[in-house]
């Protein structure tokens, strides 16, 4: 995964993209806003990660330039700032998410992997967490390596809720994926999908499990290995 | 006695009285005078008229009174002397006896202090004015005038008494004029409280003007305009007051804005080199250390954010999208935690308060951050939405009466162990007294809860 990374302080730049790389990523580290919008043009990368204070400008002006070029990349936003203001004028720039320094490193490697698996470039490939993995392009979802049939509703659920995973997904989002415009449908048929590929998780043995979040929707999380 | 009204009632009624009892005194002594004169003259014009009906029959001076005799035995008593003062004739009381011997006894008995130097020589034809006292020991006015060959004619009459008389014609005069002189009294007593409301209203606008002030509008000032030139050295001092509260609340706020945002680079860059060089797992021993001093920065900003982010009075938000937000993006985390997070809406649409949506968020965010440090794992927290407030409950945890004020305090802690700052309430409190709200806090059978009251959106 390839990850660009503007960022003008040194010390946080140069760490930050060696904790990446040990992880796994391949990082270009740029210090403004300048080379960040240069290397875009001229690289392909799947995420970049955008200190908002850069030397010749903010990241906030990067990322609308970003898309405005409609590149369709996944953007995190680093800041040192967070208020309130400052994280809804991000997201509303069109970030797709957004952290707080000083930050944990293994939070801004979760991050990059959430937004790799919710909006990465390559749709087709293959979403794998712990011991189950989702093809989008079969439709099919296997555990162990071993095949679990799905509905067409249920790998619907399913691959929303692999590209969400630790997210919340809420019952209206579900119904948007399952369902289309015209098609009548009610929280009940909703809850029923989701009852459905929870039996399905637990019955192969999936170390993936859907929780509730009463009034508002669900998470899927990886179970964490004892 | 701290009415304005009231004291420029008082005031006024006392200056009135006052300027009244002087005008009364001065109308008196000129009463007294001109009563006085009036006796004078009116005695004057009689013995002129009978100086000249002085006849001389039978070689004897002799008066004839006409149609004066008709005012003897009333009052008035004329009489004819001789060029000795002796009396020829009299009607009525008999005659005073004017030889210059005799009026030098009275020259210093003028009442009035008016000098009757000039009247006593007979010989001079000027009138002799002389007030004495007759057999019954009243008080007379006696005019007398030399007529042809050196005869005297007299005329006397009672001296009035002048405190009846006057009082008199004081209370003719008052009984005239009472309302004129009680109207304007009236109409002051009723115009005093308008002129001192209307004088007053630009006090009111600019004391309105100061009640809206917060510490989050320190740089407003109080509009001098209109304000009575009287009143302006308070309304300069108070701006000036402002003046030096603003720059030192700004100094303050900023200095904690500052220094949370200036600590933030560098901790991150601690934070990215240690975990660079320490293995995965060992990261998550220094991750509580580090998450705790990001709360604190955290917990700061949203502090200096609480006092001093300007309010947008006529703002509206949705407690019921909201809380959805705010549920969503946390619930990760208080999942992970080993907690479980549920939202109650009152009904399916919209839940419209007044109130800042930014400072409500925090305020919210805060108290779900604050029910998940107090609960036991495998605890479920409740954010509940009503018609006008919102409220988030946690169990496992009791909150004793006496710390219920305390624990809104900035840094209080229930236990000087555990990883909060020790800001979060604190920063609710500000937000929703900034915002005119409320927090209560119930706690019962081990079940705690806060719950935010916000008045009701216009559009609701």
């Amino acid at each position: 995964m390839r990850v660009l990374f503007a960022e003008d302080d040194e010390a946080v730049g140069r760490a930050t993209a060696s904790s990446l790389t040990a992880a796994g990523f391949v990082v270009d580290l740029v210090e403004s806003r300048d080379d960040a919008l240069h290397a875009l043009k001229s690289h392909s990368y799947d995420a970049a990660v955008f200190d908002i204070l850069l030397p010749d400008g903010s990241g906030l002006e990067a990322l609308a330039e970003v898309r405005r070029s409609r590149l369709d990349l996944p953007v995190l936003l680093l800041t040192a700032l967070g208020s309130v203001d400052d994280r809804v004028t991000g997201l509303n720039t069109g970030a797709d998410d957004y952290l707080v320094k000083p930050f944990s490193i293994d939070e801004l490697i979760a991050r990059l992997r959430a937004l790799q698996r919710r909006l990465g470039t390559s749709v087709a490939m293959v979403l794998a967490v712990e011991n189950t993995s989702f093809d989008p392009t079969s439709r099919m979802m296997s555990v162990d390596g071993e095949h679990v049939p799905l509905s067409r509703a249920e790998s619907i659920v399913v691959e929303r809720f692999m590209r969400c995973l630790g997210r919340v997904v809420t019952k209206e989002q579900l119904a948007e994926s399952v369902y289309s415009f015209n098609e009548e449908y009610t929280d009940n048929a909703v809850e029923v999908h989701v009852h459905r590929v929870r039996r399905k998780l637990e019955g192969s043995g999936a170390k993936l499990s859907i929780r509730t979040v009463r009034g508002l929707g669900y998470i899927m999380v990886a179970d964490k290995t004892p | 006695m701290n009415s304005l009204s009231l004291r420029l009632v008082i005031a006024t009624t006392i200056v009135f009285m006052a300027s009244l009892s002087c005008t009364f005194a001065v109308l008196v002594q000129e009463a007294k005078y001109g009563l006085f004169r009036v006796q004078r003259n009116s005695l004057t014009v009689q013995v002129d008229t009978l100086a000249e009906r002085i006849r001389i029959v039978d070689g004897r001076p002799t008066l004839e009174l006409g149609d004066l005799a008709e005012e003897v035995g009333k009052t008035v008593s004329y009489a004819l002397l001789d060029r000795q003062g002796r009396v020829i004739q009299s009607w009525g009381l008999k005659g005073v006896d004017v030889s210059p011997a005799v009026i030098e006894r009275y020259d210093t008995d003028d009442p009035f202090g008016f000098s009757i130097e000039r009247w006593l020589d007979p010989n001079s034809g000027d009138p002799v004015m002389l007030i004495l006292p007759d057999a019954g020991g009243r008080q007379r006015v006696v005019v007398t005038v030399v007529a042809r060959e050196g005869l005297f004619v007299q005329a006397s009459m009672p001296l009035l008494d002048s405190n009846i008389a006057i009082a008199d014609v004081l209370y003719t005069f008052t009984e005239g004029t009472v309302l004129a002189i009680l109207l304007p009294l009236l109409l002051a007593m009723i115009a005093i409280p308008i002129i001192v409301r209307l004088t007053l209203k630009p006090i009111r606008r600019v004391s309105r003007q100061a009640q809206e002030m917060e510490a989050a509008t320190l740089d407003r000032r109080l509009s001098i305009n209109r304000v009575p030139t009287e009143m302006r050295g308070l309304v300069r001092a108070f701006n000036d007051l402002l003046a030096r509260l603003d720059t030192a609340w700004r100094l303050q706020r900023e200095f904690t804005a500052n220094a949370a945002h200036e600590l933030r680079t560098p901790i991150a860059a601690l934070r990215a080199e240690v975990e660079a060089i320490v293995p995965a797992p060992a990261r998550s021993v220094l991750a509580v250390h580090f998450d705790k001093v990001a709360r604190l920065l955290a917990q700061l900003l949203a502090l200096a954010e609480a006092d001093s982010r300007p309010i947008d009075t006529a703002a509206h938000l949705d407690l019921t999208a909201l809380a959805k937000a705010v549920v969503t993006d946390m619930a990760p985390a208080v999942l992970a935690s080993g907690r479980d997070i549920a939202v109650e809406l009152a009904g399916d649409g919209p839940t419209l308060v007044r109130g800042d949506p930014g400072l409500v968020e925090i305020a919210l965010r805060n108290l779900v951050d604050n029910a998940v440090r107090h609960s036991r794992p495998q605890s479920a927290i409740r954010v509940v939405i009503d018609e006008r407030s919102i409220s988030v409950s946690n169990t496992g945890s009791d909150i004793p009466e006496e710390v219920r004020e305390a624990m809104f305090e900035r840094f209080w802690k229930k236990d000087r162990r555990t990883g909060g700052s020790g800001l979060g309430l604190s920063i609710v409190d500000t937000i929703m007294t900034r915002l005119g709200g409320s927090v209560i806090v119930s706690s019962s059978s081990g079940t705690a809860t806060f719950a935010l009251g916000f008045q009701l959106g216009s559009g609701a």
